[in-house]
C-alpha cells in the first residue's frame, strides 16, 4: 500500500468523518483525503474537472440537501466518474437499502460500526480488496 | 147420378168423419211435434211435405243451444225447456216441464225476478239472477221476452254465468292480490329508498311510483310527471350528463345507469342512481326505470375514501417517521458507544490527560439524544391530540411568542414588525408551538453582521386562490375561509429547490456543526397546520431571506358536510 | 452445544449466565461475552426457560437461525484462512454473500449484533492468528507469509500485526522461541 491514493468522503457528521480518516490512515498513512459535508458540496467537488479524480468515493446516505443516493445516481451518470468504486458508508443497517444502492451502482454497502476499532478492520478489508466494477449481484 | 140414397149419404158422412178425424189427428200431431212430414195427393200424385224445412231447424237450434231456452206461460209455468237447461239444473226434462219458474229461482232473488218477469210481459227484460235447484246455486243471466201476440207465452233465454262468476272471483282475487302486491311494492320502495317510473314511448306518458315523488320531497302524485319537471330537480352540473343517455335509452338494448345529484323540493341534496331499460310489452314500446337514493352510500364511500386516504397518509408518514427516527435516534447512541470505545483505547495507550475532549463529545451526544426524544414526543403528540378548538386571537399568540424570544431578539439585534392578525378557531397550544418554531428558525438562520429583520403580516385568501399554482397541491377545503399569514425574514435563505424538503422530518440543509437543532421544527409546523385543515409553504432566496406562508382557516368545519368540488364517480 | 447470548457486556453478565445455566442443570465448559458452551443439548423447554430468565436481565438468547448463520459465517472464514491453500480471496463480502446466499448487509448486522464486533474484525483477527501460526512453524519467511495472506506488502502486514497483537511480527517470533512455560493464563 505504498501508492498515493485519494479518497473522497462525504458525510455531514464531523465525528464520523474524522474517525474514518484516522482509521484509514492506520491502514495506509499516505492516503490523501477530500471531504464534503453535504450532498450539494460533494457533487460540486467531484464534478470540478481540475480536481484530482479520487480512487475511492465514500458517501453517507443521509446528508443535507442531496442524499447519498442522489449523489450516487449523479456519479454513475458522469462519464468522468462512473468507473470509480463508490462505497456507501452509512448508519443504516437495512439490507433493503443495501440491495437498492448496490443495484444503483454502489460497490459495497458499509454500515458504520459502533465500535471505533472496527472502522480500522472494515477499511483494511475494503482497501485491500481489488474491487471489480462489473458487480452483478 | 142425382139420386143419392140416405144410405149413400150416411156412408159419405162416415167417410168424411174419418177424414176429419185423420186431419184432426194430423193437426194434433203436427201441433205436438210428433209428425215430421205428411203426404198429400194432389192431382193424383203424392206430395210430401216435411215440417223440417219449416221450424225443425229452429227447434234443433233451440235444442242444441248452448244457452238455456224455455217457454213459459204468462203465469210462469214452464211448458218447454231445452236440453241445455235441464242439464244446467241437472233435472230431467219431464220434471222441469210443468214446474213454475219461480220455484227454480233462489229465494233471495225471487222478488227481483218476479219484477223482471212482470216487465217482460209487456216487452222484454234482462236480469242477473240465481237458480237454486238441488241445493245447487247457479248464477245465470236471463233474457225474458213476451211472445205475444203470436203466442201467449214468455220466452226465456238463460245464460250460465258460473264460469264468468268463477272468473269474476278469480279477477277479484287477482285484484286483491295485486292490491296487496302493490302495497308491498310501495313499502319495499320506501324501505329501500327506491322509486320507479315507466314511460310509454309512443304516447310519451310518464308514470312515477309514489315513492319517487316522496324521494323528490313531494306528495305522491303531487304533479304530472314530465321529463322537464324532473330535470328541474337535477343539479345543473349533472343535467347534461342526464339528457343525452335518456334520449338514447329507447334505442339501446342495454340498460343505462347514471348517478347524479338532485335537490329535493325542500332543498336537500341527494345522489340518485338511475337505471333505465327499454322493454317491449306486447307490442307497446316503453321504458322502465328505477331510481335509488345512494346519498348515504356516496357519503359513506366518500367518508371511506377520505378515511383511507387519511390512513394511507398516516401510514406513510408513520413509516417515514419510523425509518428516519430510527436512524436519527441511533446516531447519538452510536456515538456514545464509539467514543467510549475510543476512550478505552486511548486510556490503554496514553495518560489520562487530553481525554476531556472525548468525554465532552460523549456528554454532547447524550444531550442531543434527550433533545431528540423530547422533540419526537412533541411530534407524535400532535398526531394524537384530541384537543379542543377555541377562538384565539393570533395577535395575542404573536405577543406571547415575542415575549418568549425577547432575549434572543435583543441578542440578534432583531427588529420585528407585525401587522394585525385575525381571530381564528384553533388549538392554542399548537398555534403557540407553530409561531415559536417559525420565530426560532428566523432568529437562527440570520446573516452574520446584519441585523435580523422579521415581518409578520396576514391577509384573507380569495376563494379562487385556494386552487392556484401554490395552493392546489394542499387540497384545501373550499367551504372554509382561509387566512394567509406571512413570516418573512432577511436571513441566509435557501435554494427554492429545497423548499419542500425542509418540511420533512429530520431533514436539514446544514450539518450539525453549522447550525444546531434536531431538524424537527418545520415538520412539526406542517403537522400542526394540517391538523387545523391548513397548509404551510416556503419561498427562499439564497443570502436574501425566506418567507413562510401559513394558511389557516378562520373556522373549522365538521368533515362530513364538506362541499368539495369533486366529481363523484361511482 | 454452543449458545449465543446477546448484550453480554461484563463480568456480572457472565456470572448471571453461569447461574441460570446451572439452575437448569446444564453444565457449561465455557462462558464468554456473547457465547456459552454447554455439554448437553438443551431441550426446547430448557431453552425457553433460559430465554425468559435471561430476558429479565436484558440478555437475549439468540434463536437458532441466527446462531446457525453466525456459525456458518465463522466456519467459512476459518476454512478460508486456515485450510485453503489458494491465495486469499480478494472480495470478502461478495464471497460470503455468495457462499451463504444472503445479503452481506444482513450477515453483517446479525453477526455484529450478536458478536459485538464486525465480520471484518473476525476475519482480520483470524488472519493474524494464521500469521502467528506460520511464524511459529518457521517454514515461510515474512515476505512469503505476506503474499500468502494477501497483504500488499510486508510493511502492511507488520502494521496490522502490531495493531492487533501489540507486537511486531519479529518481536512475536522471538517471544515464541523463548519457550514460555505451559502454565500461561488463557
Amino acid at each position: 500500500m505504498t501508492e498515493n491514493i485519494t479518497i473522497f468522503i462525504a458525510d455531514d457528521d464531523e465525528d464520523d468523518k474524522q474517525l474514518f480518516i484516522d482509521s484509514a490512515r492506520e491502514v495506509n498513512e499516505r492516503i490523501h483525503f477530500v471531504t464534503a459535508s453535504d450532498g450539494q458540496e460533494a457533487l460540486r467537488l467531484l464534478k470540478e474537472e481540475q480536481n484530482v479524480r479520487p480512487d475511492y468515493i465514500f458517501l453517507d446516505l443521509r446528508m443535507p440537501r442531496f442524499s447519498g443516493k442522489q449523489c450516487l445516481e449523479e456519479i454513475r451518470k458522469d462519464k468522468r466518474l462512473h468507473d470509480i468504486p463508490v462505497f456507501i458508508y452509512t448508519t443504516s443497517t437495512d439490507e433493503r437499502d443495501s440491495a437498492e444502492l448496490r443495484q444503483l451502482g454502489a460497490v459495497h454497502f458499509i454500515s458504520k460500526p459502533a465500535d471505533s476499532g472496527d472502522v480500522y478492520y472494515i477499511l483494511s478489508v475494503v482497501l485491500e480488496t481489488k474491487w471489480d466494477l462489473s458487480y452483478e449481484t | 147420378m142425382d139420386t143419392a140414397t140416405p144410405e149413400d149419404l150416411l156412408s159419405e158422412i162416415d167417410g168424411l168423419k174419418l177424414r176429419l178425424s185423420e186431419a184432426q189427428e194430423a193437426l194434433d200431431a203436427i201441433k205436438t211435434g210428433s209428425v215430421d212430414a205428411f203426404a198429400i195427393r194432389k192431382d193424383g200424385k203424392p206430395e210430401v211435405f216435411t215440417l223440417q224445412s219449416l221450424d225443425y231447424a229452429y227447434r234443433i237450434l233451440i235444442e242444441k243451444f248452448s244457452e238455456g231456452a224455455l217457454n213459459l206461460t204468462l203465469d210462469g209455468l214452464i211448458i218447454y225447456n231445452n236440453g241445455y237447461f235441464s242439464k244446467l239444473i241437472d233435472t230431467p226434462n219431464e220434471k222441469v216441464t210443468g214446474s213454475y219458474i219461480f220455484d227454480l229461482i233462489s229465494r233471495d232473488c225471487r222478488e227481483k225476478f218476479q219484477e223482471q218477469f212482470a216487465l217482460a210481459l209487456h216487452g222484454c227484460s234482462k236480469t242477473e239472477t240465481i237458480l237454486s235447484v238441488n241445493n245447487k246455486e247457479i248464477p245465470v243471466y236471463v233474457s225474458l221476452t213476451s211472445l205475444q201476440p203470436q203466442l201467449a207465452t214468455v220466452g226465456m233465454i238463460v245464460t250460465d254465468l258460473s264460469e264468468k262468476k268463477q272468473n269474476e272471483h278469480l279477477i277479484i282475487n287477482y285484484r286483491n292480490h295485486l292490491q296487496i302486491q302493490n302495497k308491498i311494492f310501495n313499502l319495499a320502495e320506501e324501505i329501500a329508498d327506491i322509486g320507479s317510473y315507466q314511460r310509454n314511448l309512443e304516447t310519451g306518458e310518464l308514470t312515477y311510483s309514489d315513492n319517487l315523488f316522496r324521494m323528490l320531497g313531494c306528495q305522491p302524485q303531487e304533479f304530472v310527471p314530465s321529463m322537464e319537471k324532473y330535470l328541474g330537480f337535477v343539479d345543473p352540473d349533472d343535467k347534461d350528463r342526464l339528457r343525452q343517455p335518456v334520449s338514447e335509452a329507447p334505442d339501446k338494448t342495454a340498460p343505462f345507469q347514471l348517478t347524479y345529484r338532485i335537490v329535493t323540493k325542500d332543498g336537500k341534496i341527494k345522489h340518485f342512481r338511475n337505471t333505465e331499460r327499454a322493454i317491449d310489452e306486447r307490442g307497446r314500446k316503453m321504458t322502465i326505470g328505477t331510481i335509488q337514493d345512494v346519498t348515504s352510500h356516496v357519503a359513506h364511500t366518500e367518508t371511506l375514501r377520505n378515511k383511507n386516504i387519511e390512513l394511507e397518509n398516516l401510514n406513510k408518514s408513520l413509516d417515514q417517521f419510523a425509518a428516519i427516527a430510527s436512524h436519527d435516534l441511533q446516531e447519538p447512541l452510536r456515538k456514545i458507544r464509539t467514543f467510549t470505545s475510543l476512550l478505552k483505547q486511548r486510556l490503554k495507550e496514553a495518560p489520562p490527560n487530553g481525554n476531556t475532549e472525548l468525554l465532552d463529545k460523549i456528554k454532547g451526544s447524550s444531550e442531543r439524544m434527550s433533545l431528540l426524544i423530547r422533540d419526537v414526543l412533541h411530534f407524535s403528540r400532535v398526531l394524537h391530540m384530541e384537543d379542543m378548538f377555541v377562538e384565539i386571537d393570533l395577535n395575542q399568540v404573536l405577543n406571547n411568542t415575542l415575549k418568549d424570544f425577547d432575549l434572543l431578539i435583543l441578542e440578534k439585534n432583531a427588529s420585528v414588525s407585525i401587522d394585525n392578525l385575525p381571530v381564528i378557531e384553533a388549538i392554542p397550544l399548537q398555534i403557540n408551538q407553530l409561531f415559536n418554531n417559525l420565530f426560532a428558525n428566523a432568529l437562527k438562520f440570520t446573516k452574520k453582521g446584519i441585523p435580523a429583520s422579521l415581518r409578520v403580516s396576514s391577509r384573507i385568501l380569495q376563494p379562487e386562490e385556494t386552487g392556484n399554482e401554490f395552493n392546489s397541491r394542499f387540497n384545501l377545503n373550499r367551504a372554509l375561509c382561509y387566512s394567509e399569514i406571512r413570516f418573512a425574514d432577511n436571513g441566509i435563505g435557501f435554494e427554492q429547490q429545497f423548499a419542500e424538503q425542509i418540511f420533512s422530518i429530520f431533514e436539514r440543509l446544514n450539518n450539525r456543526e453549522q447550525y444546531s437543532g434536531t431538524g424537527i421544527g418545520l415538520a412539526l409546523c406542517q403537522k400542526i397546520v394540517e391538523h387545523h385543515q391548513g397548509a404551510i409553504r416556503a419561498e427562499g432566496r439564497v443570502n436574501e431571506g425566506a418567507v413562510f406562508y401559513v394558511l389557516l382557516p378562520l373556522t373549522q368545519a365538521a368533515q362530513i358536510n364538506q362541499i368539495k368540488r369533486k366529481n363523484i364517480t361511482v | 452445544m454452543k449458545l449465543n447470548i446477546k448484550n453480554m457486556v461484563c463480568l456480572r453478565c457472565k456470572m448471571l449466565v453461569k447461574e441460570e445455566l446451572s439452575k437448569l442443570g446444564l453444565h457449561y465448559t465455557s462462558v464468554d461475552l456473547g457465547e456459552a458452551e454447554v455439554l448437553e443439548i438443551p431441550s426446547t423447554a430448557q431453552l425457553d426457560q433460559l430465554r425468559v430468565a435471561l430476558l429479565k436481565s436484558g440478555l437475549e438468547l439468540m434463536d437458532d437461525k441466527k446462531t446457525v448463520l453466525i456459525q456458518k459465517i465463522k466456519n467459512v472464514i476459518v476454512e478460508l484462512i486456515h485450510y485453503s491453500e489458494e491465495p486469499l480471496v480478494i472480495n470478502l463480502s461478495g464471497f460470503l454473500s455468495n457462499q451463504l446466499n444472503c445479503d452481506y448487509t444482513y450477515l453483517s448486522k446479525v453477526f455484529s449484533d450478536v458478536q459485538g464486533f464486525t465480520i471484518e474484525r473476525f476475519f482480520i483477527t483470524n488472519k493474524i492468528e494464521r500469521v502467528k501460526e506460520l511464524l511459529i512453524y518457521g517454514e515461510l519467511n515474512l515476505t512469503e507469509i505476506a503474499y500468502r495472506m494477501h497483504y500488499s506488502s510486508v510493511a502492511h502486514l507488520s502494521t496490522q500485526f502490531k495493531k492487533v497483537t501489540g507486537f511486531t511480527p519479529s518481536h512475536f517470533k522471538r517471544l515464541k522461541e523463548k519457550r514460555v512455560p505451559i502454565t500461561e493464563n488463557r
